[in-house]
C-alpha cells in the first residue's frame, strides 16, 4: 500500500476539479479551497450538498498537511484521512460561492489532526469540522504489526 | 416503479452513482470508482464516500417522511461524523446503505456505511443527525 504523495506544490486532487473546486492558496499548516456553486452541486431541494461541502474542506485540511510535511521534510510521507466530525451550522444554496479553510492543529509522527471552516464568500459561517490523519513514515505506510 | 423514488439530488447524478434499493427507512446506492473521484494519492477521496452516504441516510430519512412533508418542509443535516476504515481504487465498486435509527418530531438520527462489493470489506462509517424545522414557528 505504497502511495507516496506527489510533490505538494500544484497537487492535482482529481475529485476537487471534477467539483469545481480551486485551491486558491496552501502553504505549511493552512490551505484555501474555494467552489463556485453551480445546479449540479445541489442536493435533492437546491441547497449545497453535503458531499461536496465536506470534500472541499477535507482537502483544504489534507493540502495544508501536505505543506506542513514539506516543511518538515517529511514531503513523501502519504497521508489519509480517517475520521471527520461536521457541524452544518447554516446551509448554503447550490449557487453560492463558498470558501473552506483548513489548519492543521497538531502533526505527530504517525497522525495529524486538523480542523476546518467553510464559509459563504461574504463571510457568514456554513460549516466546521474537525479532520483525523493518518500519516506515513518516509515514503511509506507503516508495517501492519 | 419509478415514481416511487425517493427524491434525490442532482450532485449524485454528477457523481456517477445509481441508486440501487429502497423502501421505508433503508436506502441502498452504488457507485462504481472512477480516475476523477481519486484524491492526490490516487485512491478514492474522502468527499465521494461522504457524498453518498449522507444521500443515502437523507433519501431514507424523505422515505420515511413523505414526499409531500419533505419538499414542504425539508429535513436539515446539522452534524455529521464519518470514519474511513479502508480506501478504495478506481476500477472498485461500492456499495452504500443509509438506515435511519429514529425518526422524531424535529430531529432524525441515521447511520450509514460504505463497502467493498468485491469483497464485503468495510470502507467508511458515518453517523448524521437531521433538524426538522418547525416551519410553522417562523
Amino acid at each position: 500500500m505504497d502511495t507516496p504523495w506527489p510533490a505538494m506544490e500544484g497537487a492535482h486532487s482529481p475529485f476537487i476539479s471534477f467539483i469545481g473546486g480551486r485551491l486558491e492558496e496552501a502553504r505549511p499548516g493552512y490551505a484555501r479551497i474555494s467552489l463556485r456553486g453551480v445546479p449540479a452541486l445541489a442536493d435533492a431541494w437546491g441547497r449545497m450538498h453535503a458531499g461536496a461541502i465536506t470534500a472541499i474542506m477535507d482537502s483544504a485540511v489534507g493540502a495544508a498537511l501536505g505543506h506542513l510535511k514539506v516543511q518538515r521534510g517529511r514531503g513523501t510521507a502519504p497521508q489519509a484521512t480517517i475520521a471527520m466530525d461536521v457541524s452544518f451550522v447554516a446551509p448554503a444554496a447550490s449557487d453560492d460561492e463558498l470558501v473552506a479553510e483548513g489548519r492543521v492543529v497538531e502533526l505527530d509522527r504517525n497522525v495529524a489532526h486538523g480542523e476546518a471552516e467553510l464559509r459563504r464568500r461574504d463571510g457568514s459561517l456554513i460549516a466546521r469540522g474537525s479532520f483525523v490523519f493518518v500519516v506515513g513514515e518516509g515514503g511509506r505506510w507503516p508495517r501492519p504489526t | 416503479m419509478s415514481d416511487d423514488r425517493p427524491l434525490y439530488s442532482p450532485f449524485v447524478d454528477m457523481v456517477g452513482a445509481e441508486l440501487v434499493e429502497w423502501e421505508p427507512g433503508r436506502v441502498r446506492w452504488a457507485i462504481t470508482l472512477g480516475p476523477q473521484h481519486s484524491n492526490p494519492g490516487g485512491v478514492m477521496h474522502g468527499g465521494v464516500v461522504a457524498t453518498l452516504l449522507d444521500e443515502a441516510v437523507a433519501n431514507a430519512v424523505t422515505s420515511l417522511r413523505g414526499r409531500d412533508a419533505t419538499s414542504a418542509n425539508p429535513h436539515l443535516l446539522v452534524e455529521m461524523n464519518v470514519s474511513f476504515v479502508a480506501a478504495a481504487r478506481p476500477g472498485q465498486r461500492l456499495e452504500v446503505e443509509g438506515r435511519v435509527l429514529r425518526l422524531g418530531r424535529q430531529v432524525a438520527f441515521a447511520e450509514a456505511e460504505a463497502r467493498r462489493q468485491s469483497d464485503g470489506v468495510l470502507v467508511a462509517k458515518g453517523r448524521f443527525t437531521f433538524v426538522i424545522p418547525d416551519h410553522r414557528r417562523d
